[in-house]
């Protein structure tokens, strides 16, 4: 029998040789410092990326890597629009790294000033989402459509070939049976009229039984993706010069509603923006700062910045989304799906219940008026609106001329008179009686009767939120003086309702008065001005269809 | 069942949505950092019980003796692993000569210097607490050419004693309290380290390292003392001499518990969206790990044994000790591999797969830790008395 100094030897033996032999290509790979089998090339980094920039240790100034080339330019895969700084190998011509430019606002909070050499921003790299930094993968993405597929099946078969150029712009011109080719019985002996063709019947119409469609060349239907500003205008261009109005693009299937409802009630604009920076309070509808909304990242570090400082937000939203809306900074509130003009109009229910609106300010009838009192902007909140039921007038703005004033817009004056609206310094902001035989009511009085239709338990009982939420949200929206905002997206509008949801949330930031303050709402103020410079496309008619 | 402690406000992950398409995020560990974890932990436990029990029957303590073995295997285990888990494992060494600069902001750089020198120091410890006299006859016995080698590797620990002077073993017992304190707290604060995975970044898991590996270094004596000491002396060890080891493991189980139901009660109540799906994830897929490997066989039912009079029942207290360890690596799988399910682009979670390789090495790693302690138990050991 084996004594134990002997088993121990024997355990010794086989359990080091057996480890040390499990553990061999570890250790092969150890002594020349390998990386993932090759030969690394740096010690420390591995085979990590070369940099881009050098560092000069005598002068201490970076300059550029020759081995790589840095383009500038802007990422379209999402409607942010972000710069980016590209990294090039010069030898492969091949993308390496895609970075943000720091040249451009959405890349950093502290963008740089064009002046400023492009040595010196080594070390002030942009930023960029993860989003962008995947246009790696769609610049080298295998399946990448690089060139025109044409069907060569039935409508749905999803079989598709590659065609030249050159066979795309002879088919889609000059027409003909197109899809000869295509084995599918139903559109293979179809003879399609190209554009050639179709211009040249330009002039006829397409239905003379029914000429509300248009002439012939409306039968082009131009859908652009996500183009924007000069794009869009070239479209434009071309769609109308062809002579058809069937020129859409990317939003007319998105959030159109959004940009509806945000020019009902601020004409001109289609998007406005809480500034976060300013703002001590936020609410966030349908859409999450960090993950959704644009610019993303810009709202994304924005918020980071501001919640830093103080700011309180608020995600409405059925999902709790990754941005960080957990903690003592923000709060998301859960809410069903499509509800959320319910939750704002309980809000505002509450408001006016409890007088948290800004009185003064939506008092004031005309710009003269507001500007004299330091206000920024004025509301059509004691504009006279017909009640008078099957009043030819009803629901309509009671015109001024009507009681022969002059103006365009009836208000009720301190001294309950009516008075036009152009010319009146203050006015009464409630108002319900009878001018010139008609039963009027003011339009904030039109929001109070609306929203004070439900209770808040029925409110909440539409939307998910409770009555004590309701109150608190509502509460705290009003706590802040005009530094408070309601930012809404996609999650709001894309519904049936969407709209309305839109513009009820709206009536939150004008109910306190928030247009254009520090901390409010912002509509808009520079930017980037696409339609000139290099090529003056506002110089250019818009050809008429 | 419904785990009362894990509150989120998040719901459960659906079970089929294992994998979801997404962007593909490469992991940075894998089942082997849980491995380097355990063991740096169950080093620097069973140092600490070193530092404890130097005080009361001293070198001459059998427990005393065999923890430096114990602490130097599972230390050079711990590093194994770590080196099959870089792909670049030559990354280590040269660290050494570039590390301190190029890893400027990284705790990387206290470790491998702290670490291995918890090695040296734990190595040349195992030959202070041995029989001098039977080391001399050792060493003397073998040829003369390789008495040098030898007492270079022992550190020429035949010619003196350490813990002669009252202030060197203060100093050397105040050493092995820091580095022993370090060698689990690292692996955690190195997790806080990673970017992007929030759950990692809390200093929660890095206490919860030192608890459990305070509480495995007295686990493991009350399950591997008797045999260690039958193998390395032929004699038979009492235990009864050793149950204060008992109230040690009683006391890190009781922090590890506070912690890990204190930091889950945060994470439910008060964490980011990221913790909360942590917590969901350990509501769902991850129930059965969280449950039952760590709080109950990990926590609740060793102190139940330990802090009973179930303790008196020689197979209740192995199977206390052995789920402390079975738990304390529970604990370490949950938090590496928790944390890296969560996907960043928050949809689902990624699914952990065993990798062959993985599993390789860790039994490999095993295989050597058991190897290299059976030739340690090989040095010549003082024997008590009262013992054999």
């Amino acid at each position: 029998m084996i004594d134990r100094r002997s088993f121990l030897k024997l355990c010794a033996a086989a359990g080091i040789g057996t480890g040390l032999f499990g553990y061999r290509d570890v250790f092969l790979h150890m002594v020349p410092g390998n990386d993932r089998g090759r030969k690394a090339r740096h010690p420390v980094y591995g085979n990590g990326q070369e940099p881009e920039w050098l560092l000069d240790p005598e002068t201490g100034r970076h300059r550029a890597n020759p081995k790589f080339i840095l383009r500038h330019t802007v990422d379209l895969q999402c409607h942010s629009e972000c710069g980016l700084r590209v990294k090039i190998e010069r030898r492969s011509g091949r993308i390496t790294r895609i970075l943000g430019n720091p040249y451009q606002a959405n890349c950093r909070s502290d963008y740089l000033a064009y002046d400023m050499p492009i040595s010196r921003t080594a070390t002030l790299p942009g930023t960029v989402c993860a989003r962008g930094n995947t246009g790696l993968q769609t610049v080298y993405d295998p399946y990448r459509v690089t060139v025109p597929l044409k069907r060569y099946g039935p409508r749905g078969s999803n079989r598709w070939r590659p065609i030249s150029w050159e066979q795309l712009i002879e088919e889609v011109v000059e027409g003909g049976r197109i899809f000869a080719d295509t084995g599918d019985p139903a559109s293979q002996d179809l003879e399609v009229l190209g554009l050639r063709g179709l211009y040249e019947r330009r002039h006829q119409l397409m239905d003379p039984e029914a000429p509300e469609l248009g002439r012939r060349t409306n039968g082009l239907v131009l859908q652009g993706g996500r183009i924007k500003a000069t794009r869009r205008a070239f479209q434009k261009r071309f769609a109308h010069a062809f002579g058809t109005v069937n020129e859409y693009e990317h939003t007319n299937t998105c959030e159109v509603s959004h940009h509806i409802a945000t020019h009902q009630v601020y004409p001109g604009k289609h998007a406005v923006k809480p500034d976060i920076r300013g703002a001590k309070f936020l609410m966030f509808w349908g859409t999450s700062p960090g993950d959704a909304n644009f610019p993303m990242q810009t709202l994304a570090k924005y918020v980071s910045e501001a919640r830093a400082k103080g700011l309180r937000y608020v995600v409405v939203d059925p999902v709790l989304q990754r941005g960080g809306v957990l903690g003592d900074y923000a709060e998301w509130v859960p809410i069903r799906p499509g509800t959320d003009g319910a939750l704002a109009i309980a809000m505002i229910r509450w408001i006016i219940e409890n007088q948290r609106y800004h009185a003064a300010y939506l008092s004031h009838p005309n710009a003269e008026s507001a500007e004299a009192a330091g206000e920024l902007s004025y509301t059509d909140a004691t504009f006279l609106v017909v009640i008078e039921a099957g009043h030819p007038l009803e629901g309509a703005y009671l015109p001024a001329e009507k009681l022969g004033l002059e103006g365009e817009h009836v208000v009720i004056g301190p001294d309950v008179e009516p008075a036009a609206a152009e010319k009146a310094e203050t006015s009464v902001l409630d108002y319900r009686g009878t001018v010139d035989g008609m039963h009027v009511r003011s339009v904030f009085g039109l929001l109070r009767d609306s929203a004070f239709r439900y209770s808040l338990a029925q409110y909440a009982d539409i939307c998910g939120v409770s009555e004590d939420k309701i109150a608190a949200l509502a509460r705290a929206f009003t706590s802040y003086g005009r530094k408070a905002a309601c930012e809404f997206y996609r999650g709001v509008v894309k519904h049936p309702n969407g709209f309305y949801n839109g513009l009820a949330i709206h009536m939150l930031n004008v109910l306190i008065g928030n247009l254009n303050w520090k901390g409010g709402i912002s509509a808009g103020g520079g930017g980037y001005q696409a339609m000139s410079g290099r090529y003056d496309l506002k110089a250019m008619p818009v050809p008429k269809p | 069942m419904t785990d009362p402690f894990l509150v989120s406000r998040l719901p459960k992950f659906p079970e089929p949505l294992y994998e979801l398409l997404n962007v593909a995020h490469n992991r940075p560990f894998s089942l082997l950092f849980a491995n380097y974890s355990w063991f740096l932990g169950l080093a620097g436990g069973v140092a600490l019980v070193w530092v404890l029990t130097a005080r009361g029957r001293g070198r001459r303590d059998p427990v005393h003796q065999l923890t430096m073995p114990l602490a130097v295997v599972t230390i050079i285990a711990g590093f194994l692993n770590v080196l099959a888990e870089v792909r670049q494992p030559g990354r280590l060494y040269t660290g050494y000569l570039y590390g301190w600069n190029e890893w400027d902001t990284a705790v990387i750089k206290y470790g491998i210097i702290l670490l291995p020198l918890f090695l040296v120091t734990c190595w040349w410890l195992t030959f202070q607490c041995l029989d001098r006299a039977a080391l001399e006859k050792g060493i003397a016995g073998l040829p003369k050419g390789l008495r040098p080698l030898a007492d270079l590797v022992t550190f020429w620990s035949r010619r003196y004693d350490l813990f002669a002077q009252p202030l060197t073993y203060r100093l050397v017992l105040g050493a092995v309290t820091v580095l022993g304190l370090f060698a689990p707290l690292y692996s955690g604060v190195f997790l806080m380290y990673e970017h992007g995975v929030p759950v990692w970044n809390s200093p929660a898991q890095a206490l919860l390292f030192i608890a459990t590996a305070v509480t495995k270094g007295a686990a493991v004596f009350l399950l591997l003392a008797p045999l260690l000491y039958r193998l390395a002396t032929g004699t038979r060890l009492r235990m009864t001499a050793y149950e204060p080891l008992r109230w040690l493991a009683v006391a890190g189980l009781v922090v590890s518990a506070v912690t890990w139901f204190g930091w889950m009660w945060w994470l439910g109540r008060l964490g980011t969206t990221t913790d909360q799906q942590f917590t969901a994830l350990l509501a769902g897929p991850y129930h059965a790990l969280a449950l039952w490997h760590w709080e109950i066989i990990g926590l609740v039912l060793p102190l139940i044994v330990l802090a009973t009079l179930l303790f008196r029942y020689r197979i209740a207290t192995w199977l206390a000790a052995f789920g402390i360890l079975w738990g304390s690596y529970a604990i370490r799988l949950l938090v590496v591999l928790g944390g890296q399910a969560l996907n960043r682009s928050g949809a689902g979670y990624l699914d952990f797969t065993l990798e062959p390789q993985v599993i390789a090495y860790t039994g490999f790693s095993t295989i050597f830790l058991l190897g290299l302690l059976a030739a340690l138990l090989l040095l010549p050991f003082h024997q008590l008395e009262e013992e054999g």
